[in-house]
């Protein structure tokens, strides 16, 4: 264990075991009920379905709990965005104080990118600053040059949206509605805005009551000293884990398909260098290698970047509680400026997408050599959908609309099963995937297709889920403007990578106006696309990398494969071996020829051995 | 006929309890059998009773949520909208229970293969129009490979059915006329509500259930009428009604959480007899505790809930919170050190450690052992022993050890622990609902529940636990103290409510109310005795949060526009923000039939005895107090109304020992109910 220095005027040694274990409960779900009263409340769609998340912090804007079903990417964000707070308003006069409500989204300073909405609050006892409380929620809408503030093509950060530095729309309980009004006057969605917003402030306050109601009962030695002491304890749970692997450096890389801005410069690296130390327990990423940042908004921040590096962590360590104890175990180097740690003016936008994607797939596969049965083959790619424009459904007031999706697909394979299928993304799997139904009802679109796409997996000894193709189709609706960001696209190094001779998933393709005469291929990021009335968005996410050897699969298993559609006779053959005999399809009755399985899968490894051609790291 | 029958079904025991005229109760309780009905038949032979005495038969039953979660199911398909099947492969909407363990894959997929999903041709928008109808030469096709497999339980799930079921219909005629065999349920006849996930995955358990509960429901039936029973067998709903047979049998989804409703049924009345309308039931078995809230006399019911996390079920049912804390919750310690409790539980086989069948996990009862709470020897009638020093020992060597302790300081530290889950779970049930548990009185049941209702009520500032007679058997006595009910709803219109069809509203309400009267005709109900509600679902215009607002008589324009003004004052109410420029919109309407049953009343008694009874006494340990009392233990069948004392004292049942902190009350209400005051000094 390490000695911090002024680890607060309460040590957590003072507290007994046993309330320790009831308060570090206590505080996880004290934030639970922030977020449920956010979720409850809020007036956005996208807030409802989970986009969400929330902190407590301690007096210096350290991370003490995050929620269970927080979303991923916002995990290294609550600490620097508080820590901004204190750093702009701890030493001004009647700076912060008891009912203040802050909000925040500056990405250099620990935001995310800038629809996501922090809102930061102080919580006093008896006139002592003890704590302070963060909810975060994706806001359908910051202004900026595109609906729904998703500019992948943005040069810059002014061009995305509204940039907030930590500023008090709330004072002593009190609305400013100046402050508020500012807001809403920059944004494309202000009634709706305006409901999160309110929605926020009492998730604020959900989690000051709950803490004033521990401090009542336990005293506030106890509960601060609980506070402190949960930080020491997730450090140790961590290095309990980090011990038990070996010592040395491994690393690995990952592309970002490319610059929007400047397509022919070709692929964008995020490089990971990871060093597991035992003396004191350290797990280092370094970052020094990737490139630089890029002129659009798939650049990741410092912040963010972190976050992947801490969120991809627990992904093979899930067990331990995350806070700002890992953060005494968990290092990063980055280098000067680069793609995965930008600087104002650059864009980030997209950053989810790019470099914080291209990162956690970084530190999954750099543990895969550590860890081979924590570790699991890549993921599909995160994907943002955006539209706004006016809808002239009947009943609708022409208003002014913005919609907004992400879209599942498949996961990696991973030692002992397939991946799922169709799953949300990494980076918040805690986002539930919006119903068709509701959204049919909501916005003026439809959907065509929707549906799990065969072969779009890696093949396996556990193969890839299934990745989801669509066809969004715009009715009764005027001057529909289209933005899009993803990434391990066609014109990028490939889609998701298998792990250990697991193959790589399809990338991702999209298109306009498909089946009609103005079909027409979409670049893998773009903004301001128009759709007309009728026109529709076809695109297909992948499916996940597999794992490990797909001639090692079992022959049944790639049978109901073919029968469920995951995979083709043509791919039971060329990737699996697997000689079949379709006596009626309709009947699902299918043969194995065994022997020609075995013959043809010895022939598969004698030319693999002759050539020598295997991809294991 | 004088006796009315309660039978819970529980995963472990079969609870009989059985009421004569007098409101005299007589218990039986056997292991349950794992074709349900077997230790029904068992425990009414143990009884001796023939069913000609019977007046009526109510029961609750685990089977349709085992055979869920085994998937004990009959082969389904589905047969749904082309081209839009993802829904049916995203388990959960994509989400997953452990949202950082990759390998730990919760939900599991569809009870559905992907190989057993047909599409069709045909589409319904949002609006309720038809922009394709069904392709019938592809729906033909369909049904004939569906015959052609064999698959016999079919579940016809189209996109927007809820607004328009023309095409469901149409394609559940043609399965049948091609394959008269098979079994089919579309999903607007399930359940007409937006949300396809949630809908078609509840249209696809149902479906499945059918086959299983019809045989099992035959079978009992076909039994007791063998036993000279001749009247209803009613089923608790997970939505706390009563339901007979038939309406079981097409809707056996229902019924999927019926023990634990039957329980909150009985916390309601218990507490309703003793003056309390807000009551919060504490029912803790061997594995889990289960929370209900009842505010004003009304059970709090959920519009989804779920057997299995991601498979949810989308009819009402009492709203349980439910944590992993019951006698057999293990304890143990994370990696970074700290005591944790549950969810794991060493369940009846082996067991607690101290039962001496193998358990070697320190769980909650072996902590109770150690601390004297609970009485070493024969237990429920000599049927298990308990071993103190296995207890002790398990605590020591697990516990004890890695704390540092003696096994006292550990065993309380134990359940200390598992405590302070049992209170969020209440915390979970009520404040994050915006309810104060202050405003409550418990009722602690379940065999464990009175171990801890006191504390954690102290924890959570309620004032007031209510430990009814038999603790163990409050949810087969909760079976008798239920009401018919059945309910409809469709969704119809969409739109501004000022623009709504007045006259097809009342037309339908009008025909909804037949229909549930019917309903509760065959099941014997005088019509003085039925009672129907209506309430009319309305959201904003661009909202998807919808409100039921209760309403009577035929609708006009007027009393509509009434309705109107009162959805937005309870919106206002429950977001404090006004959307009052937006559209309201009419979502669409239910109708609810509740017949009222010749319940059982407990009847109060009369002080009995006027002799003070005598209690033993054992030395227990109260972490209140930080050591050791010589404590008093009271025999319940001794105690009479009246009767009071102060804590700490210790009352044992056959199924239950009521621990009384120090400096709480305790007093016997003339239903001989335990009245414990925690606000007596008992620290909190």
């Amino acid at each position: 264990m390490t000695n911090q220095q002024a680890a607060g005027p309460n040590p957590a040694s003072e507290v007994d075991p046993v309330t320790f274990s009831i308060l570090s409960s206590a505080f996880v779900s004290l934030v639970d009920e922030m977020v449920g009263a956010l979720r409850d409340a809020c007036l956005s769609f996208v807030i409802y379905c989970g986009d969400v998340s929330g902190g407590l912090l301690n007096a210096r804007g350290e991370l003490v709990a995050q929620g269970t079903r927080d979303v991923a990417v916002h995990v290294g964000a609550l600490q620097p965005s508080t820590k901004a707070v204190i750093e702009d308003f701890g030493e001004v006069e009647q700076g912060i104080e008891e009912g203040d409500v802050f909000a925040f989204n500056e990405p250099y300073r620990g935001g995310t990118h800038l629809p996501d909405m922090t809102f930061i609050s102080p919580i006093f006892w008896k006139d002592e600053l003890i704590a302070f409380t963060a909810t975060k929620g994706h806001w359908s809408d910051v202004g900026g040059a595109t609906p729904g503030s998703m500019n992948a093509l943005a040069a810059d950060i002014y061009a995305e949206g509204l940039v907030i530095p930590p500023l008090k729309v709330v004072s002593r309980g009190v609305m400013r509605h100046d402050v508020r009004n500012l807001i809403m006057a920059n944004i494309r969605i202000p009634v709706n805005s305006t409901g999160d917003l309110i929605a926020h402030i009492e998730a604020a306050r959900v989690g000051e009551r709950r803490l004033h109601s521990l401090i009542e009962k336990y005293g506030l030695d106890t509960v601060v000293g609980s506070m402190e002491g949960t930080l020491d304890h997730s450090e140790r749970e961590l290095a309990a884990v980090i011990l038990e692997c070996e010592e040395g450096a491994w690393e690995t890389e990952d592309f970002i398909d490319y610059d929007p801005q400047a397509p022919d410069e070709g692929p964008v690296k995020v490089s990971l260098k990871m060093t597991i130390q035992h003396d004191p327990p350290r797990v280092i990423y370094d970052m020094r290698g990737s490139g630089p940042p890029v002129q659009s908004g798939m650049n990741g921040t410092r912040g963010s970047t972190f976050g992947a590096l801490v969120a991809g962590t627990k992904y093979i360590f899930p067990k331990p509680l995350m806070n700002a104890g890992w953060l005494r175990i968990i290092k990063a180097v980055f280098p000067e400026t680069s793609v995965v740690n930008a600087v104002r003016p650059y864009a980030v936008c997209g950053e989810v997408s790019g470099a914080y994607e291209k990162t956690t797939a970084c530190v999954q596969r750099v543990w895969a050599q550590v860890l081979p049965r924590r570790s699991f083959a890549g993921n599909f790619n995160l994907e943002y959908v955006v539209a706004g424009g006016i809808d002239d459904r009947p009943g609708r007031n022409n208003n002014y609309f913005v919609y907004y999706h992400w879209h599942t697909g498949g996961w990696g394979g991973k030692f002992g099963a397939d991946g799922r299928d169709c799953g949300a993304a990494i980076f918040g799997l805690g986002i539930l995937n919006q119903s068709t139904e509701v959204i049919e009802r909501l916005w003026p679109v439809t959907f065509d297709r929707l549906a799990p796409v065969t072969d779009s997996m890696g093949a396996g000894r556990w193969r890839g889920g299934a990745g989801l193709e669509s066809v969004l189709r715009v009715e009764n609706a005027g001057g529909v403007r289209l933005s899009y960001i993803a990434d391990r696209g066609e014109d990028g190094p490939g889609g998701p990578r298998g792990l250990f001779g697991g193959a790589d998933g399809i990338p991702i393709r999209v298109l306009k106006n498909i089946g009609t005469d103005d079909e027409e291929n979409l670049p893998i990021y773009f903004a301001d696309e128009f759709v007309g009335q009728h026109g529709n968005f076809y695109h297909v996410s992948s499916g996940g990398g597999g794992y490990g050897d797909p001639l090692e699969r079992d022959p049944e298993a790639v049978m109901e494969d073919v029968m469920d559609k995951y995979i083709s006779m043509r791919s039971a053959l060329e990737h699996y071996g697997v000689v079949m005999e379709v006596r009626d399809a309709e009947l699902l009755d299918y043969r194995i020829d065994f022997e020609a399985t075995q013959a043809l899968r010895a022939e598969r490894r004698a030319a693999r051995s002759n050539g020598g051609e295997t991809s294991h790291e | 006929m004088d006796l009315r029958i309660g039978v819970d079904i529980g995963g472990t025991f079969t609870d009989w309890v059985m009421v004569d005229g007098e409101g005299n109760v007589q218990v039986v309780k056997t292991p349950t059998t794992p074709d349900g009905f077997g230790g029904v038949f068992n425990a009414m032979g143990e009884a001796a009773v023939g069913g000609d005495r019977f007046l009526s038969f109510s029961h609750g039953t685990t089977l349709g949520t085992n055979a869920l979660i085994q998937r004990r199911l009959p082969r389904v398909a589905i047969v749904t909208t082309k081209g839009v099947t993802a829904v049916l492969t995203q388990a959960a909407r994509g989400s997953k229970e452990d949202i950082w363990d990759i390998y730990h894959d919760s939900p599991r997929p569809s009870i559905v293969k992907p190989r057993d999903r047909l599409e069709v041709t045909e589409r319904t928008l949002s609006s309720g129009e038809i922009r394709t109808p069904l392709d019938e030469a592809e729906a033909r096709k369909a049904a004939r490979i569906l015959a052609g497999r064999g698959i016999r339980t079919i579940a016809v799930c189209f996109l927007h059915s809820y607004t328009n079921g023309r095409n469901e219909r149409r394609m559940k005629e043609i399965i049948l006329e091609e394959y008269p065999e098979a079994l089919v349920r579309t999903s607007h006849e399930t359940i007409p509500r937006i949300l396809e996930y949630e809908r078609f995955t509840t249209t696809i358990l149902n479906v499945a259930l059918i086959p299983v509960m019809i045989d099992y429901l035959e079978a009992l039936e076909r039994g007791l009428r063998g036993r000279d029973y001749q009247g209803d067998v009613m089923i608790v709903q997970s939505a706390g009604g009563l339901m007979g047979v038939e309406a079981t049998a097409n809707i056996p989804v229902r019924t999927a959480n019926s023990g634990p409703s039957a329980g909150a049924i009985a916390a309601r009345e218990i507490a309703s007899l003793t003056g309390f309308g807000n009551v919060i039931g504490l029912d803790i078995g061997g594995t889990s505790t289960d929370v209900s809230v009842t505010l004003d006399g009304q059970i709090r019911t959920t519009g989804t809930w779920q057997v299995e996390w991601g498979h949810p079920i989308m009819f009402p049912a009492v709203d349980i919170t439910t944590v992993g804390a019951g006698g057999g919750s293990v304890a143990w310690f994370d990696p970074g050190g700290a005591l944790r409790s549950g969810p794991h539980s060493m369940g009846a086989v082996p067991g607690p450690a101290c039962y001496g069948k193998g358990g070697d996990q320190p769980t909650n009862t072996d902590a109770h052992v150690v601390l004297g709470n609970l009485r070493p020897g024969a237990m429920l009638g000599g049927a298990m022993e308990i071993s103190a020093e296995l207890a002790e020992k398990v605590i020591q060597e697990r516990i004890g050890l890695r704390l540092g302790s003696d096994p006292v300081s550990a065993a309380a530290a134990v359940i200390a622990v598992a405590e302070a889950n049992m209170a969020n779970a209440i915390r979970l049930a009520t404040m994050r609902r915006g309810l104060d548990p202050r405003d409550f009185a418990m009722v602690a049941f379940g065999g464990a529940g009175p171990f801890h209702g006191a504390r954690v009520a102290a924890e959570l500032r309620i004032p007031t636990v209510i430990v009814p007679p038999s603790p163990g058997l409050t949810s087969a006595l909760g079976c008798l103290m239920a009401d018919i009910q059945h309910d409809l709803e469709a969704t119809m219109f969409y739109g501004d409510a000022a623009a709504v069809d007045v006259e097809e509203m009342n037309a339908r309400f009008d025909e909804f109310d037949t229909q549930v009267r019917a309903a509760l005709d065959r099941e014997g109900i005088p019509a003085e005795r039925q009672f129907v509600k209506r309430t009319i679902d309305m959201c904003y215009a661009g909202q998807w949060r919808v409100f039921p607002i209760p309403v009577t008589g035929k609708m006009t324009t007027k009393s509509l526009a009434e309705s109107v003004d009162l959805f937005k004052r309870l919106y206002l109410q429950r977001f404090t923000f006004d959307l009052g420029e937006r559209e309201v919109e009419v979502h669409g309407i239910s109708v609810t039939g509740t017949g009222i049953t010749d319940k059982y009343q407990p009847k109060p008694v009369e002080a009995v005895s006027d002799r003070a009874p005598e209690p033993d006494s054992r030395l227990v340990y109260w972490r209140e107090a930080g050591g050791w009392a010589d404590t008093p233990v009271w025999s319940r069948p001794s105690l009479s109304p009246g009767f009071r004392t102060v804590g700490p004292a210790v009352v044992e049942q056959m199924d239950s020992t009521t621990l009384v902190p120090p400096g709480m009350t305790m007093r016997v209400d003339r239903y001989l109910n335990l009245i414990l005051d925690t606000t007596g000094g008992g620290e909190g």
